[in-house]
């Protein structure tokens, strides 16, 4: 489709909201080019910042040196989005549907509020990984986040829905508050992991140092449903989890009604 | 001298209908047709325009608490509706509950030059003008909220003299920088703190023992004798029930032929009528304004689209949580004063109730014969959002698009109204009337809303189209004191505006027993309350417009 190019470092953050593959496709160069994008608050047009290049994939890149391209893929339905190189902060805010790939680091705030579509980073992400968007009470509600590399604190913060998998290690409070859905975290984690876990699975791949008070030992089980996720990961992040259905239990948080769990698969 | 030639001019306070005039500009005043050897120094030639006033709206919630609670509650209404920064202004947000420095520069668009906030709670007076010196572009001022305070319904209940009930209201006034005084759900804010869920108007306070109607004729003749130029601004009981017009005619009759005005009057103009127990009772009431000329409203017209509502109303804005949309909501305490109910509300036009609220609305407006004596309002945002002005005077304006719209509703709602058989259209000159002349004179801004010598130089000039609410949205320009802020509907430059606030006569002996009950009861001290006139710059307003009030003896 085409391939943008930063020229050079710009001197602010740059708000990318509206430069998607659906809003791009079948657009003249020229045209796309006069896309309005903010730097640092004020308006600019595209080809104030990037190089322009059309080409006959079927696929949007952005080739940057620079981690100050913010929300890049914000609200993307449909379409694939390449970035060859760090993604600013909000990447896939709001995304619900289709595939971005950040060659790179993540900064923070990515797939806040994801609906939908699969995210993968090569490299870290920031902070609020898969979060509530700013002001609301859940966060991310379905699609699939692959990073892998590390991940900073409050991962899945809120999350309701969908799967998000980190290959390396996540910071602290991974799995606060979450509502729903399913955390797979391999490298270990910091303190207070799932701290506030109303429902939903965190399944981590290494013991954690220390778990909340409020989380109950529930011993070693035998779930078959490790397999299945087993099965699904090998396709996203091939080695991530070990080919056992057998991990510890521990049920809570005790605090917040207790019906979710922390399965240690170590 | 600024010259604006052959416009078209309605000033209805100066009798003038749609003649073409010249209007000369000098020291942000409007001056009279100047000698020969005058000096223009800047002509525009405005053939086939509209000329009117500076719009004044009476009634919009754009500070005070319970807005930044809306901001707060809303998230999703700032994201969706983000507004960057440009030519000197700020960036900011929101369809709802916009920022403040958004509404100043989308009510300055649509050639709005005053605004009032008709809900500041007198504790939170310093928050309500912090936030409106916030807001650019536009002249603003405040009614002061009594009527559900400890300290006025103690001296009801004990039977005070009327005169220390105006000393209090005077004091009120003056203390928290008001330009009028307002009553919400008299009494029934505090009777909801004793458990109560209703209190029709003669009903007594489960605490207190007063009556709604004790609480009305007591701050009415209080306004009247301190002799403040709007009267009394009564938000109803039972807002929003069905049958509540019989409480809003009873409200009516309280006033014992003293002026009074009954704000947002659509939520109180219904009936229990019909299957759904639900019915427009907008020809009563109207005919009631049309007999009863010490009676004034306004009418909070619902127009369909997400808002939120935001109240005062406590008791009311608790019954209406269960159908918040989204669904999520505040009510809240404000100590002895008070309360304050924020709730997200989606109107929608498939709905009955709804579009039966917004033909009653209408029912009004073309049932009212005086445009001096009805305003247009949306009560933004809780009938809908003040940028919604445009589409509303199209409505009025437009039979066709009326009944164009009226066939969108939902079919027995349109089935039920009468709005169909109502062919009036209003003429430019009312709603020049209706959104200039009329609400200045109530507010007594004497050279605000009109063209004539000596007025000040708040002019808008629309270019003449069919399409009323193409014509309403964007003027062409828009003159504050003489300044051109406005051109084609856009900001060009950005101005402060004056704050406009009463200064009646009243015996500060009641500071006595106001001292002491503040340091018995609140968490404020009496002398933090008050706000200084110097103040009220350092709060942001360009100035302060200090109003006069002849009290009338008691």
């Amino acid at each position: 489709m085409t391939t943008l190019t930063l020229r050079s470092v710009p001197n602010g953050r740059v708000d990318m909201t509206g430069i998607l593959p659906e809003t791009l496709a079948g657009r003249r160069t020229e045209d796309i080019g006069k896309q309005i994008v903010h730097l640092a608050g004020s308006p600019l047009m595209l080809d104030d910042l990037f190089d322009v290049t059309p080409d006959e994939t079927g696929m949007l890149v952005i080739r940057t040196d620079s981690d100050r391209l913010d929300y890049l893929g914000q609200g993307m339905r449909t379409g694939k989005l390449r970035i060859d190189g760090p993604a600013g902060h909000y990447a896939a805010q709001a995304m619900t549907g289709g595939e971005i790939d950040i060659r790179g680091d993540a900064g923070e705030g990515a797939a806040n509020g994801m609906k939908g579509g699969l995210l993968r980073i090569r490299g870290n992400a920031g902070d609020w990984l898969g979060a509530a968007l700013i002001g609301d009470r859940a966060g991310m509600a379905g699609g699939v986040v692959a990073v892998e590399g590390d991940v900073g604190d409050r991962l899945g913060d809120r999350m309701r829905r969908g799967l998000i998998l980190v290959r390396g290690r996540a910071g602290d409070a991974c799995g606060a508050r979450l509502l729903a859905g399913t955390l797979v975290v391999a490298g270990g984690c910091g303190s207070q992991p799932g701290s506030g876990l109303r429902r939903g699975s965190l399944i981590l791949g290494r013991r954690p140092e220390s778990l909340p008070s409020s989380f109950n030992d529930s011993g070693r089980v035998d779930l078959s449903y490790l397999g299945l996720l087993h099965r699904h990961t090998e396709s996203l992040l091939p080695g991530l989890l070990p080919a056992t259905t057998h991990a510890y239990r521990y049920m809570g948080d005790l605090a917040f009604g207790g019906k979710g769990e922390i399965l240690v698969l170590a | 001298m600024l010259r604006l030639k052959n416009g078209r001019i309605y000033d209805p306070a100066n009798g003038i209908d749609g003649e073409v005039r010249d209007l000369y500009v000098e020291g942000g005043r409007i001056v009279a047709t100047p000698g020969p050897d005058a000096r223009i120094d800047r002509e525009i030639d405005l053939a086939g325009r509209v000329v009117m006033g500076g719009a004044i709206d009476l009634h919009t919630h754009i500070g005070g608490g319970k807005m930044n609670i809306a901001r707060a509650l809303l998230p999703e209404d700032h994201r969706a509706d983000p507004v960057p920064a440009m030519g000197g202004m700020h960036a900011g947000c929101g369809h709802a509950a916009p920022s403040t420095w958004t509404t100043g520069y989308r009510y300055a668009e649509m050639g709005y030059t005053a605004c009032f906030e008709p809900a500041m709670q007198p504790i939170n007076a310093r928050h309500t003008h912090l936030e409106m010196g916030d807001i650019p572009m536009v002249d603003k001022g405040a009614y002061a909220m009594l009527g559900s305070d400890d300290f006025f319904l103690r001296m009801l209940a004990s039977g005070a003299d009327q005169r220390l009930i105006n000393d209090y209201v005077g004091w009120t006034l003056d203390a928290s920088q008001a330009m009028a005084i307002k009553v919400v759900n008299p009494g029934g804010i505090s009777a909801f703190k004793f458990n109560t869920r209703s209190l029709d108007i003669d009903e007594a306070h489960p605490h207190y023992r007063v009556t709604p109607r004790q609480v009305v004729q007591a701050l009415a003749r209080a306004v009247h004798d301190l002799g403040v130029a709007h009267p009394l601004h009564v938000h109803a009981s039972n807002l929003g029930v069905p049958g509540n017009a019989d409480t809003t005619l009873a409200t009516m009759a309280a006033a014992e032929g003293l002026p009074i005005h009954l704000t947002h009057i659509q939520f109180h103009s219904y009936g229990t009528e019909g299957e759904r127990k639900f019915s427009s009772e907008a020809e009563r009431i109207a005919d009631a304004l049309n007999r009863m000329t010490n009676v004034s409203s306004d009418v909070g017209q619902v127009l369909f689209g997400q808002t939120v509502t935001v109240s005062g109303d406590s008791m009311k804005q608790y019954g209406n949580h269960r159908h918040a949309s989204p669904d999520k909501w505040v009510v809240m305490d404000i100590e002895c004063d008070s309360g304050c109910g924020v709730v997200p509300f989606k109107y929608r036009d498939k709905n009955f109730v709804n579009a039966l609220q917004w033909a009653i609305g209408l029912e009004l407006f073309l049932r009212v014969r005086d445009p001096w004596r009805i305003f247009l309002t949306t009560d933004h945002p809780n009938g809908a959002p003040f940028t919604s002005y445009p589409h509303l005077i199209r409505l009025l304006m437009d039979k066709r698009f009326r009944n164009s719209k009226l066939d969108e509703i939902n079919a027995e709602a349109a089935a039920h109204s009468q709005l169909r058989s109502l062919d009036r259209e209003y003429t430019l000159y009312e709603i020049a009337i209706m959104s200039r002349a009329a609400p200045a004179r109530s507010l007594g801004l004497t050279d605000r809303g009109h063209l004539g010598a000596g007025a000040a130089a708040d002019i808008v000039v629309y270019r003449d189209d069919a399409d009323r609410e193409a014509m309403f949205a964007k003027p062409e320009y828009v003159f504050k004191d003489g300044q051109l802020i406005v051109r084609d509907g856009k900001v060009v430059n950005v101005v402060n505006g004056a704050l406009h606030a009463v200064k009646p006569e009243y015996d500060k002996g009641i500071e006595k027993p106001l001292k002491e009950y503040f340091d018995r009861y609140m968490t404020v001290r009496m002398e933090n309350v008050r706000l200084s006139d110097d103040e009220i710059c350092t709060c942001g307003a360009s100035k302060l417009i200090p109003h006069t009030c002849k009290g009338r003896k008691a």
